[in-house]
């Protein structure tokens, strides 16, 4: 049946598809859907930078993704911050890729960060996955109901105590955790899908945002599983099959639910 | 309760919003705050809920406010699934029966379970109003209460504000531009444009003429387009 890499693959693909529910949510309540991709477009200049020092490739990419985040927390609130981000993101992806042609031995795995290889999937990728997804999980949890109204609104929040500078910081912190150990299962550039999809189709099919979270989390679940399983049987790749199952949940609710 | 000695503030490109403003905001009374778009209203506000600080001057906290605010909007935009109940317990977690206890002094016991984004204009002032009530303030802070809603639900709320102050004898604090709903039960109006233009009771200030004029005024200066003052000294 299944080998021990589908199981890996599986196992890698369920705790990233867990760990995008919350900060998806939160991503598109809070309006800023063009962070995730600013961040994860900045993936590949990382790759570089930890080719060029020598490093780990996930702790040079995590350290490079984690500076642009705190940058982006510096900058004032501007009316044409997403145009920003965009061309800030592009800009990072284009000099990533020219960096790495100069490095012709590494061309050939360009197809695995931009698409991601979840079958590639090692243990210690599991490991780093699971610690990582476990201490942001907590800090969600101890966090959610000061997140959710800081979306809502964050002058309301501000005014009923709330440190709305440190909510916006730990989210935009967790969300580049998210992409630097999120990227080797979809792909920088399916980050964005991944986040966003499952969040958009939990939003509409639920009235509390509690139940939009566990709505989020068993269709990520449910598309890893379809997605992996399309995968192992019809020899697709990967990552696409499931944002593809992702994609059609949503014009599921959208067709079936009338809101 | 709040007092404000010469408060400035200029925003980040130096634009000078609010010129050495000084007044009191007394216990338990209505104050009204009075001027055109762009005048600093909002900012104003916002300096005394403390989301900004003055630039320069003093704004000065008796011990024990606690304020609640009604902002001018929430936009929701359908895109946080959000009940009436969840969102009043977002931040604090009221009982059951003080959630009940709110939800009936805004008379708005009946939208408890509905959908936040489903509710008209009027409703959803309704629920955030309550949600401010439910801190327990000793003033409450509204801004433009009345944006977009139709004339009957404007007097409602008015109406609701009013009963609000008389029963709980929290202050209010508001702006507002429907100058004739308002002028009737404020027990003190602000007029600002950048700096008070006048104030005072609502029947003294309506004597003066800067009130009458102060959407077009002309006291001794002029105000350009933008706002900027311009001495007039002829």
């Amino acid at each position: 049946m299944f080998e021990s890499f589908m199981i890996k693959a599986l196992i890698g693909a369920v705790l990233t598809s867990i760990f995008a529910a919350p900060v998806g949510l939160l991503m598109i309540w809070r309006k800023e859907t063009y962070f995730s991709d600013t961040l994860s477009h900045c993936v590949l200049l990382g790759v570089v930078a930890g080719i060029l020092m020598g490093i780990n490739l996930n702790i040079s990419i995590f350290i490079l993704v984690g500076v642009i985040a705190i940058l982006l927390i510096k900058l004032p609130d501007h009316k044409m911050m997403d145009i920003y981000l965009m061309i800030l993101g592009q800009t990072a992806l284009c000099v990533g890729l020219v960096c790495l042609s100069f490095m012709p031995n590494f061309r050939a795995d360009l197809t695995q960060y931009l698409f991601g290889d979840v079958l590639m999937t090692t243990t210690t990728d599991l490991i780093y996955t699971a610690v990582v997804g476990m201490v942001c999980g907590i800090l969600f949890i101890k966090n959610w109901d000061k997140q959710v109204f800081c979306a809502v609104h964050p002058e309301l929040a501000r005014c009923e105590g709330i440190d709305v500078r440190c909510q916006n910081i730990l989210f935009t912190v967790i969300l580049a955790f998210f992409v630097a150990v999120c990227f080797k299962t979809t792909g920088m550039l399916l980050i964005s899908a991944l986040l966003i999809i499952p969040a958009a189709t939990a939003s509409s099919l639920s009235k509390t945002p509690e139940q939009a979270l566990i709505i989020s989390i068993f269709l990520g679940v449910l598309c890893s599983f379809a997605g992996i399983g399309s995968s192992y049987y019809f020899d697709v790749p990967t990552a696409p099959a499931i944002e593809i199952c992702c994609a059609g949940c949503f014009l599921i609710s959208k067709c079936f639910v009338r809101k | 309760m709040i007092s404000l000695k010469d408060v400035c503030f200029s925003a980040s490109d130096g634009f000078q919003i609010l010129d050495h403003l000084s007044f009191d905001i007394p216990d338990g009374k209505i104050t009204t705050i009075l001027g055109p778009n762009g005048a600093g209203k909002t900012t104003l506000l916002k300096l005394i809920l403390g989301i900004i600080q003055p630039t320069s001057g003093d704004l000065v906290k008796s011990s024990g406010v606690r304020i609640g605010y009604v902002p001018q909007k929430l936009n929701l935009s359908g895109r946080i699934p959000l009940t009436v109940h969840r969102f009043l317990t977002l931040g604090t977690k009221y009982t059951e029966q003080e959630i009940d206890e709110g939800l009936r002094q805004t008379e708005a016991s009946d939208l408890k379970n509905k959908s936040m984004q489903h509710l008209s204009g009027g409703e959803l002032q309704r629920v955030i109003l309550t949600k401010a009530l439910l801190s327990k303030p000793t003033l409450l802070v509204l801004d433009e209460p009345s944006a977009g809603l139709d004339p009957a639900g404007e007097e409602n709320l008015y109406a609701l504000i009013y009963q609000l102050n008389k029963q709980t004898g929290c202050g209010i604090l508001m702006v507002s531009h429907d100058l004739y709903v308002v002028m009737k039960k404020t027990d003190n109006v602000i007029c600002l444009n950048h700096h008070v233009c006048c104030s005072g009771k609502p029947e003294e200030v309506a004597d003066l003429t800067t009130y009458k004029s102060l959407y077009h005024h002309h006291h001794n200066h002029i105000h350009q387009l933008d706002g900027q003052i311009c001495l007039n000294h002829s």
